[in-house]
Parts: C-alpha cells; structure tokens; sequence
C-alpha cells in the first residue's frame, strides 16, 4: 500500500472517529440526571418555573434531539461552546477555556518530555544489563513507581515537601516566589517574576506526574530493547567488531523505539487522566480539576466542552503516531 | 491626634500606602481630607457639651431634610421575625443620631417601635397586609416618613424530605399538614403529588394519605388558605428508591456464575451429542501433555525472582481476604466503632479517648479489643479494615478484567477472524472507545450510574477492554495465517470450530500476561474512585481509607498508620500483580528470556 492510500484512510477514519465522539459527546450529556436548570437556580425561588423554561429555552433542552445535535455540530465548528452553568455562571466557556488549558498543556508538556528523556534512558541502561543486578534493581524501582497510585505518591510529596517542609506551595497554579515574602499579584509581576512563580508551583506536580509516567516509558523500552537485542543483526554487528555504544545507537534504539512511538501517543488518553489525579492533589488549576468542578457542579455544557477537547486530542495524537510510525518504519501495514 | 489617625489609617489601608509610586504623597493628602470631613461632624455628635450642640444646630440648618426609606414591600412567613429595614434612609446625619419611629397597626393593637438603628425587628400576631409606618426624626427635630406593605402569609408546613425503599419501606405515607400556622386561621389545605409534569393526585384537609404508585422522584406540595384569603404554598421531594435489580443484588453471580455454568452446559451437551463419555482417553492425554508443559513453564517462573516473590504476595493477599475474619482484631470493623469518650469531670475539655487512636497493642478499655494500628477518625479499627480491604480490591480487580477479557477477547477475535467489513466497524469501536478518555468517562458514569459497588466493577471492565481487543486482534492475524488453519478450513471445518479449538488456545496464553496487567489496572482505577468519593461508601476498601485519612488531615497529625496501611496494600498489591505479570510474559514469550 502506498503512503498516499494510507493517509487517506488514515484521514477517514480520523473524519468518523471524530465524528463518532460528537455525537457521542451529545448523548451521553443527555442521559445525565439533573441539567443546567438544576444548578442556576435555587430551589423554591420565586417565579422559578419560569427561569427554568428560560434557561431551557436558552440550551435548547426543549428541541427534537436531532435538531439539536445539528445546533451542537453547528456550535462546535464555530467554537461555541455555549454558557457555563457553574463554573463561571452564565458565562462563555470559550473565554473561560484557555487559561487551565495553558495551565494543563505547561504541567503535561514538560512533565511527558522528561518522562520519556528519563523512562527511555533507564529503559536502556536496564535492556543493556539485562538479568544483571542494576536491571533488577532498575526494574524493580520502575514496576514500584508503576504501581503506585499517582495520586498516593502525590499526596505524600504534597504532604512532606509543601507540608512539613515548606519547600514549596500548597496549591495553586501561580502566585508565590521563592524567597519573597509579599509577592505582588499575578498581574502586577514582571515577566520573570511570573515565569519564577510558575515555575516554582510546577515543581512538585511535574515531579510527581514524570516519576508516574516515566516508569511506563521504562518498562516498554526495556522490554522492546532486550526483544531487538536477540536479533541477529545485533550479533552481526557485533562480529563486525562495532562498539558497544554503536550497535546500541545506530543498531537496536533505532528498531527499538518504535513501540515507545505508538505507546506515547495511545498513552495520552492514560495520561490526562493521571493528569487529573496530579491536578487534584496539587488543586492545580487545570483541565483535570476543571473536570472535577464540572462534574461536582452538574455543569454539562462545560464538562461535555472538556470531554470533547480531551478526546479530540487523544484522537489527533493518535493520528500523528499513526503518520510518524509510518515514516519510521515503511515495513508498516495496516 | 489627625495625623495620627490618618497614618493608622493609611496603614491599614495597607495596598494603597505601601505602593511605592509617586502618587503616595498625593494619596496621603486625599486621605486626610476625607478623615476630615467625616470625622469632624461625627466627632460633634458623640460629644454632650450642650454649647458644641447649638453651634451645631445652627451649621447644620443649612443643609437638607432627611428622606425616610423604609425599603420595598415584602412577604413574611406567618411566625417569621419582620425585619424592617431602612437602612437606605438618606440624611445628613446618617451616622448617628436619627431616630426610627414604626408604626404598626396588629390585630386591633397600635404598636411604636422606636429605635436609634435603622434595622428593627416585629413578630405579626395574625396573617393579613399590614402598612407601616416609618417616621425619621433627625437631631434637630426635622422629620420625614415613608411605609412599607408588609403581607403576612400562614406559613404551609409538611416535613421535610423522604425517601422510600421500594420492599423495605411501606409505601402509603400520611403527610401532616396540621402544623402550619396560623393553626386556627386556616380554611383550607390543599394537596398535590406530581411527578415531573404529570399530576398524580390531590386532596384536602390537614391529614393526607398517599400510596406511591411506583418508583421516582415526587413533589408533594401543600398550599394553605387563611380566612382572609392569603395562601403559601411549600413543597417537599418523596424519593422513591426501585428495588435494587436483580444484576445488582447478585451480581458476583451474574458475572461469574452465569458464564461458567453456560461454557460448562456447552461442553457436556458436546460431549453427549458426540456420544463420547464424559472423560475419554484423549482427554487423559491431553491433561498429561498439559501438565508437563506446565511443569516446565513453572521451572522457569520459579527462577524468575521478582515474578516469584510477586506471587508469594498474591499469595499472601489472597489468604488475606479469604481469613479476614480471622486475621482482623475487630468483627465486622466497619460497623463496630470505638466510642469517643468525654472526660466526666470536664466536659468541655478533650475527651478521655480521642478518635483517631495511635497504634497501640493494649486492649481497649470500652470494648475490649486491640487496635495495633490505631483507629480512625469515626473509632473504627484500621488493622482490621485493611484485612477486609483487600477483598474488595481483590474482586474488582479480578471481575473488571474479566468483564474486559471477554469483551475484549470477542470483539479482537471477530475483527481478526473475519476480517474485511466485520474488522473496519469493530476496529473503528475501538478506536473509539480507546481515544475517549476513560478518565473523565469513568467520573461521568459513576455520576450516572450511582454509587453501588457493582457499577465500580462494570465501569472499569468497560473502559479497559480497547487494549485486549487490540492485542487479541493482532495475535489472531498472525495465528491464521499458519498452515493448520488453511488445513482445517479445506477439510471443511465451520468457523466456530475453529476459533475453538485452533485459534482460541493459541492466542489466549499470550494475551494472559497482558490480563494480569489489566488486574493492576483495575485495582488502581477502584482505589482512585474511592479516594475521590465516587466508590460505594458501604464497602471497605483501601481507597476510601486513604481518602477518610487524607480528608481528616492524618498526615498533619502524624498518624502515619493510617495512611500507610492502605497505601502500602494498594502498592504491594499492583505491584504483585504487574511482578506477576512480567514474570508470565517471560515464561510464555520465550524470546524475551536471556539466552
């Protein structure tokens, strides 16, 4: 199959999928008990009945269901993600968006980037030593890490670094500076002041978040390495007398990597959610905990924005590994 | 005296002072003057010297009247306190000195309330719309007034909230209206039940006795009628809760029992259609050659050591579960608690025996049982609890993954198998159900579905099986390929035939290892469901442990057991699991072993 067919596949399924998830996306908003009418206004106010047919009115809960599916496709495709019933009250979701998904995308982006650098680094020196102490040992702590809930480990670094030892803030995305007693508020910071705070309050979560996620990444390279290291292009490569660090560079990392490819796309889906647990414990203010809000709130319109977001970016992710992996192994078929 | 009252003033105004601009100088100015002006005729009017009050009269004939407000017409409940309100009175001398007369005209009775506040307080003795008056009286004798409508409505009361066990609850309820008051003025009680927009029944009178039809969520409302005319009308919701389902009350058996007793009653009824006994001599045969393979294969898991001690902690949970009855210092732990005892003497002080305990091996004085790992905040037995947690841990890892395997298994088969149309659409589900995020699915749903244990299980099996059915699909690709399967097939063998017997054994050994990973999924997702809140509160598990230890603040107050318990379980748990896990794909895919 050539590489055009294949994208062009690849691109409808991509078209269904996401297609698939709307109208998904819709129902499964629907068929939730209590809706936008629930929350905006407290029970037995008076002229309440008629606020509710109002606010009904306005979310459109009283159309034929295709009609609006057809206005939530509408709304999607321009961005309009309708009003927040909670959050934000009566608010535009799409100005509310942008900020925990700044939020969001700094704490995954930096703490996904180290954890691949670190998991495949100590993937690699425990498939290279394999059945030695040090992959013992290697393994051992990565399978530990693996197993333990992102959110136990979490929570004991919230509680002994932000806790006992006041190394680090208790909460929050931004706010403090190390070492300034009185920080100005966010808006009145300088830039490096505002970059030195984010920083400092992204400490623990990216710790805690890489050290989950990492120890996946070890465990996939070190068992996709020991595979490419018992064949015999390895051995014959070897009898040619090349180094160690050549054969492992030029030779096995270049096949071994491949599932770590696959695995980091798919794994996006896994790794929002542990997102949400880092989110939670750390109240960072991001998508996860803006999940957690919307679904404590009953606030539809705003949970069914993120669930779409969220999927959408797992579906487009794996689309891209689809297309890399293609590049880096042309022996591909689907 | 001003400069000083203006530097504590600036000073409290801390943001403004303390700005470093330019501007501080011009700000420290602006203050001052305000002080001033407001303290300088207030100042006056604290003071009693008659001759600074005269002076006063004279400056102040100069400026305005005041305007009386006595704020917007409002009802009250009959029994309510009124609270009357002018605060939005305007006049010169709005800090101190006017003084607030209200009339009110009660039931034949003529009533002044006089105050130097603006906010008063009446308690009406009948229902009706009452005026009253409010005259503003400034210190120099100048007045103003306003009025204000007051209705007094009787005040309909029916209870408060219900909820109703279909089976266990009777289902005729009498509501008591006869508590509304006024009791003597009301004429008329009217009742209504609906249910979303349908009407399901109305009557009168204070009693009112109502049989719900069938499950949901009811309004009842009861709206009274005073001799006068004046009505209110209050509701109340009657949930009304169906019988747990027959899914939900045995659903271990559904689960497990209903599949095992159909393969079992496939197999017979083959067996006999065959007219072969039940146990012929390939069977023997067969289970030899199975035994030796097994024997070999556990050699080889027995020198894998992490695998090994995996198991041995398997082991070790599993016994756990099972004897927790035995093992625990306390029966039942969840339902038996260690009181929280005052201390007689001083019953305001710290109680004698404070809830969380510390560890401690002595027995206990009031029930007469150990807790060597302390108790927790509601006194009950933290050793014990996590002896029963494991059970819980132990089912929702071993049923989820066994929902998700067959999901899984069915779908990778069908798509593997058969190929072409059958594999684009079930492939295209998985897809699907694989780039949801299971995350935030798994909250939705527990939202949806309640907090019963069972959906705990169904939810996680649910959202797991994509992988399966990936793993399943691709190793079912290359087993058809191979030659016995072209064979079959031209000897004329039916698909199901072979998915049986050629495909099935030769793919599930390899999705085994993948299944016992799943086990450590499923154990993890529980125990995050539970320490967010979203597990079944009358289960005792791990995670709702840490969640209870997190939300009591054990962390803060150094009782580590608490936490450490539950943790260390979960952790020894999975990771047992996944050991296990690796230790299987070792055994089973040979090329990963060391040569």
């Amino acid at each position: 199959m050539d590489m055009r067919s294949y994208m062009a596949r690849k691109t409808i399924y991509l078209v269904v999928t996401l297609f698939a998830i709307i109208v998904f996306n819709f129902f499964l908003f629907r068929v939730l008990p209590g809706g936008p009418e629930a929350v905006l206004v407290p029970k037995g106010g008076a002229g309440s009945a008629v606020i509710k047919e109002l606010i009904r009115a306005k979310f459109h809960l009283d159309d034929p269901l295709p009609e609006q599916l057809l206005i939530y496709i509408q709304q999607i495709f321009t961005l309009d993600f309708g009003l927040s019933a909670s959050r934000w009250k009566g608010e535009s979701i799409t100005t509310g968006l942008p900020t925990p998904i700044i939020n969001t995308v700094l704490l995954v982006g930096i703490g996904t980037a180290m954890a691949i650098w670190l998991g495949v680094s100590l993937g690699r020196f425990a498939a290279w030593r394999r059945g030695k102490p040090a992959d013992t040992v290697g393994m051992a702590f990565a399978l530990t890490f693996y197993s333990m809930p992102t959110f136990l480990f979490a929570l004991v670094m919230l509680m002994l670094f932000a806790g006992e030892l006041r190394w680090f803030p208790l909460a929050h995305a931004y706010g403090e500076i190390p070492f300034v007693r009185n920080p100005p508020t966010y808006e009145n910071m300088s830039i490096f002041e505002k970059i030195a705070s984010r920083l400092y309050h992204l400490v623990l979560p990216v710790i805690a978040f890489t050290i989950e996620v990492m120890a996946e990444y070890a465990l996939i390279m070190r068992n996709s390495l020991t595979d490419v290291l018992t064949e015999d292009y390895i051995v014959t490569a070897r009898a040619k007398g090349l180094s160690n660090k050549a054969i492992l560079r030029d030779h096995a990392m270049r096949n071994a990597m491949l599932p770590v490819v696959t695995v980091a796309a798919i794994s996006i889906g896994w790794v929002l959610g542990g997102d949400i647990m880092v989110e939670l414990v750390f109240s960072y203010e991001g998508l996860g905990l803006l999940t957690w809000d919307a679904v404590n709130l009953r606030d539809f319109p705003l949970l069914q924005a993120i669930f779409l977001i969220m999927a959408i970016v797992v579906l487009i992710a794996n689309f891209l590994a689809d297309i890399i992996y293609m590049f880096l192994d042309p022996r591909v078929k689907v | 005296m001003i400069s000083n009252l203006t530097m504590r003033i600036g000073y409290n105004k801390g943001p403004i002072a303390d700005s470093h601009s330019n501007s501080a100088s011009a700000v420290r100015i602006a203050l001052l003057v305000v002080v001033m002006m407001t303290l300088v005729p207030s100042l006056g009017f604290l003071s009693v010297s008659p001759g600074i009050e005269s002076s006063h009269a004279s400056v102040c004939s100069a400026m305005a009247d005041p305007v009386a407000n006595a704020g917007a017409d409002h009802t009250e409940w009959y029994g309510n306190l009124t609270r009357l309100n002018a605060t939005l009175t305007t006049s010169d001398y709005r800090l101190s000195g006017l003084t607030y007369n209200w009339t009110i005209e009660d039931n034949g009775t003529h009533n002044i309330l006089s105050a130097g506040v603006p906010v008063s307080q009446y308690s009406f003795s009948t229902t009706g719309i009452f005026t009253v008056n409010l005259t503003v009286t400034d210190p120099v004798n100048r007045t103003s007034s306003d009025k204000v409508v007051i209705t007094v409505v009787p005040k309909a009361e029916l209870g408060s909230n219900r909820r109703l066990d279909v089976g266990t609850d009777s289902l005729t309820i009498t509501f008591n209206g006869s508590n509304s008051e006024p009791r003597d003025l009301i004429v008329s009680y009217q009742w209504n039940v609906t249910k979303g927009d349908r009407s399901y029944a109305s009557g009168t009178g204070p009693l009112f006795n109502y049989t719900f039809p069938k499950s949901g969520n009811y309004t009842v409302t009861l709206t009274v009628t005073d001799s006068r005319g004046l009505s209110n009308t209050q509701s109340i919701y009657v949930n009304v809760v169906p019988k747990p389902s027959f899914i939900v009350k045995h659903w271990a058996f559904t689960f497990i029992g209903i599949p095992i007793i159909l393969i079992a009653a496939f197999v017979l009824i083959g067996r006999f259609r065959k007219g072969a006994g039940l146990i012929t001599k390939t069977d023997v045969e067969k289970a030899r050659l199975q035994w030796k393979t097994f024997k070999k294969d556990w050699k080889i898991f027995k020198a894998n050591r992490l695998g090994f001690a995996g198991l041995l902690i398997l082991i070790m949970f599993v016994l756990m579960a099972f004897l927790a009855p035995v093992l625990s210092t306390v029966p039942n732990p969840d339902k038996h608690e260690e009181p929280r005892v005052e201390n007689p003497l001083d019953p305001t002080g710290p109680p004698l025996q404070a809830n969380p305990l510390p560890p401690s091996l002595k027995k206990s004085i009031y029930t007469n049982w150990t807790h060597p790992l302390g108790t927790d905040h509601k006194g009950q037995d933290v050793y014990s609890l996590t002896m029963y947690g494991a059970r819980a841990s132990l089912i929702v890892g071993l049923v989820a993954t066994a929902i998700s395997v067959i999901l899984g298994t069915l779908i990778g088969l069908g798509a593997g198998y058969f190929g072409k149309i059958t594999d684009e659409v079930l492939m295209r589900v998985t897809d699907f159900f694989l780039v949801l995020p299971w995350f935030p699915l798994m909250i939705v749903m527990m939202a949806i579905l309640g907090q019963k244990f069972i959906w705990v299980v169904v939810v996680i099996g649910i959202t797991s099986w994509p992988s399966t059915a990936r793993v399943v699909r691709s190793q079912v690709l290359t087993v058809k390929e191979r030659q016995f399967i072209v064979r079959a097939q031209a000897v004329g063998a039916s698909d199901s035939h072979i998915i049986r017997t050629h495909i099935l054994p030769n793919v599930l050994p390899l999705i085994f290892a993948n299944t016992v990973l799943l086990i450590a999924i499923a154990i993890f997702s529980e125990s995050f469901l539970d320490f967010f809140g979203l597990g079944d509160p009358g289960v005792i598990s791990w995670g709702s442990m840490l969640e209870s230890a997190y939300e009591q603040g054990a962390f803060k107050a150094g009782h580590w057991a608490w936490i450490g318990a539950p943790g260390l379980a979960i952790v020894s748990m999975v990771l047992a699991f996944s050991l296990v896990g690796y230790a299987v794909d070792d055994v089973l895919n040979p090329k990963l072993r060391r040569r």
